[in-house]
């Protein structure tokens, strides 16, 4: 399922196109060849990841987002939904359109629909990447019964059930 | 005190509460540029609130929302009303709520370092007492004199150093909010997921008010690198910026403006006091408008060629060129090395250097541009922004199709004000007028029929393009109904978010998204909206 036609590289804006079905390995091959990277820490700990995967899982590995606020892992995706309604997600550098719905995809464990594709941001190999000033915080806080609650209404809208 | 007033007040007493005529007048809109039209016209105030009220506390917003829950009475959140796209657009049965008595410091942990602060801060105290503590939040919106903190969550907002601290959404550590059932919950970014906190941010007051945000701080900064540079073409500039960014520069200011915006800024953006003018306000010009107002009118009555010649290489060459302008920001040496290291990139683009004068007037004068409209409304014109964004492959696409779409019908220059890694918003501003001297319908419904023509083209233009419809304005009802076409099955993931958070609909009914819509997920009945008053 993965290889060099899972990825379609947008190098002047330094992003790839990539099938939720490639495994990390095969798109960082690819992207080596345009001497780009995803720039994924630990790589051989995900390599054997498909991407729809590693993001449902929130995405291992990847830099922390607060040390460079300005820049972003997923730009844009394409998802099948509990409906079966299609969902494309255009890329961006930012938008304010509303929600942003890349958060119902990534971390949460496939819950509320399928990535079928991704934008990923990739890096010019080697470069250095910029850091802001520190910020310490608990970066995977445990979630609350409100919060849950709330994933669970979202769950049942977007699967439509009649109420 | 009206019935809507009078119940609210036997439910919750404690509330402050109003239904005073000049109040509801005052929370009878947000900024969106067409109000200014109505109000021109001498419609003050056609979408005026039932009531006000300002809850000081969570619990009182609790207590509010669950009132309005059991009565399904709507609530439009208003922090100080600084939107520009209609996300305060009232009706009688509504009751508005001021966040801004909701004011105070919840926890300050310099060690992390953050700050937990309640939704209604003003923007300029909140830095100020931040800079007082050796820190900066890093956020400063043209709107920083009358926006709060709730507004920044709820549009998505962007400040003008947004190259090195980001816009709100990457500063936001965790958001307290209350949901359309009453139910007050806090929720956290999580590195690994799930997060929701995306969502609320840019929900524009539809899924939860937000009561308290806790925000990402920054050292206050104690060096900073400038520079500026002029470029032949406003392409050869968003090279630079490009490459720049694409380096690993992150310059927290970084503003191209093309050549007619760049005429503007050299000249210091510094605001003029107007002499008062005998003969009252802009109803009696209309009618006998001064020789200067009148041939501003013909000019923008036939923008294109006036545009046209403004784009040509030898129109930026006559004004100039396009101009850039940065400031890097830190607590040490880097701010100056990155301003070199960025010049080396720039030079090697074609850039020529202009010193650094150019970037320090301009942090000077931040905001003075920015409250320029009453002079050519006062004039008898109309006055706009749209600011879009795209990945840098599609920028190209954007700036002349839009330049093209608002071209056709009103004056337009253009900056571009937050570049990122993979893209850049430009931030389009435009003057126009009635399409002729005596249209039907009088003077300000020719402006508003322009007005409407031209928002339209605009957008369709910025999707066509590959564009999104907004950066940080937001989409309130002036953009809802493009919506559709950037989002597609999007618009019924929003609806079904709506319908999660608030499920009686009564948080900002009518904002946002799409007012009809055949979609299955529909669930909120459309707001009542004139259709006279109704983008078209």
């Amino acid at each position: 399922m993965s290889g060099a036609r899972d990825v379609s590289i947008d190098a002047e804006s330094r992003l790839a196109r990539v099938s939720g079905g490639a495994t990390l390995g095969a798109v960082e091959a690819a992207l080596a060849a345009a001497g780009l990277t995803l720039g994924i820490d630990d790589f051989a700990a995900v390599q054997g990841r498909t991407v729809a995967a590693w993001l449902a899982d929130g995405a291992p590995g990847a830099r922390d987002a607060w040390r460079d606020p300005v820049d972003h892992l997923v730009a844009g995706l394409e998802a099948r939904l509990p409906s079966g309604q299609w969902l494309d997600i255009r890329p961006a550098p930012r938008r304010a359109v509303g929600p942003d719905l890349v958060a119902l995809f990534a971390g949460t464990a496939g819950r509320f629909g399928t990535i079928e594709h991704a934008w990923l941001r990739v890096h010019t190999a080697g470069a250095p990447r910029p850091d802001t000033s520190p910020f310490v915080l608990d970066r995977d806080p445990g979630v609350s019964p409100g919060e849950e609650a709330l994933l669970a209404a979202i769950d049942r809208e977007l699967r439509g059930a009649p109420r | 005190m009206n019935d809507l007033a009078a119940a609210l007040h036997r439910a919750l007493p404690a509330l402050r509460v109003s239904a005073d005529a000049a109040d509801r007048v005052a929370y009878a809109r947000d900024l969106w540029p067409r109000h200014h039209l109505d109000v021109r016209a001498g419609n003050v105030a056609e979408h005026r609130p039932g009531a006000i009220a300002w809850p000081e506390s969570t619990a009182d917003v609790q207590e509010l929302v669950r009132w309005a829950a059991r009565t399904r009475t709507p609530l439009v959140p208003f922090g100080a009303g600084s939107g520009v796209c209609a996300g305060v657009l009232p009706r009688e049965d509504v009751v508005v709520v001021d966040l801004k008595r909701m004011a105070r410091w919840r926890r300050f942990d310099p060690a992390a370092p953050s700050l937990d602060v309640e939704a209604g801060h003003m923007g300029v105290p909140l830095e100020d007492e931040l800079n007082r503590r050796g820190f900066t939040l890093g956020h400063f919106p043209s709107s920083i004199l009358c926006s709060t903190v709730g507004g920044w969550v709820a549009a998505r907002s962007a400040g003008q150093a947004s190259g090195y601290y980001g816009k709100i959404e990457d500063m936001v550590a965790a958001l307290e909010c209350v949901t359309g059932t009453g139910d007050v919950v806090t929720l956290r970014r999580r590195a690994h997921g799930p997060d929701l906190v995306p969502l609320v941010v840019g929900s524009e007051g539809t899924l939860a008010i937000v009561t308290s945000a806790t925000l990402r701080l920054h050292p206050a900064p104690t060096s900073r690198g400038f520079a500026s540079f002029t470029f032949g073409t406003v392409e050869a500039g968003w090279e630079a910026m490009r490459a720049i960014f694409q380096a690993g520069l992150r310059p927290a200011v970084c503003r191209l403006y093309d050549p007619f915006d760049a005429m503007i800024a050299r000249r210091g953006a510094v605001k003029r006091e107007r002499p008062a003018r005998p003969g009252g306000g802009a109803r009696e010009r209309e009618h006998a408008p001064g020789r200067g107002t009148a041939l501003l009118r013909s000019i923008l009555r036939r923008p294109a060629a006036l545009n046209g010649l403004l784009a040509t290489r030898a129109g930026a060459r006559a004004m100039g060129g396009a101009m850039l302008v940065l400031v890097f920001e830190g607590t040490d040496e880097r701010p100056v090395r990155d301003a070199e290291e960025a010049r080396r990139i720039a030079e090697r683009l074609g850039a020529t250097y202009d010193g650094e004068g150019a970037a320090r007037r301009w942090l000077q004068h931040r905001y003075s541009i920015s409250y320029r409209q009453a002079p050519a409304l006062a004039d008898g014109l109309f006055i706009d922004t749209m600011e879009v964004a795209a990945t840098w492959s599609r920028l190209g696409a954007l700036y002349d199709g839009v330049r093209r779409a608002l071209g056709e019908s009103v004056f337009v220059m253009a900056h571009f004000s937050h570049a990122y890694p993979d893209g850049c918003c430009i931030y389009f501003s435009f003057a126009g007028s009635a399409a002729t001297d005596t249209p039907p319908g009088g003077w300000d419904e020719g402006c508003q029929r322009v007005y409407d023509a031209t928002w339209q083209r605009a957008l369709d233009a910025a999707i066509a393009a590959g564009g999104t419809l907004a950066h940080h304005h937001g989409v309130g009802r002036s953009k809802a109904p493009r919506l559709g076409p950037e989002l597609g099955a999007g618009v019924g993931v929003v609806r079904a978010l709506q319908r999660a958070f608030d499920p009686h609909g009564i948080l900002n009914p009518g904002s946002l998204v799409p007012p009809v819509s055949p979609d299955p997920y529909m669930h909120h009945a459309p707001i009542r909206t004139p259709a006279s008053r109704e983008p078209a």
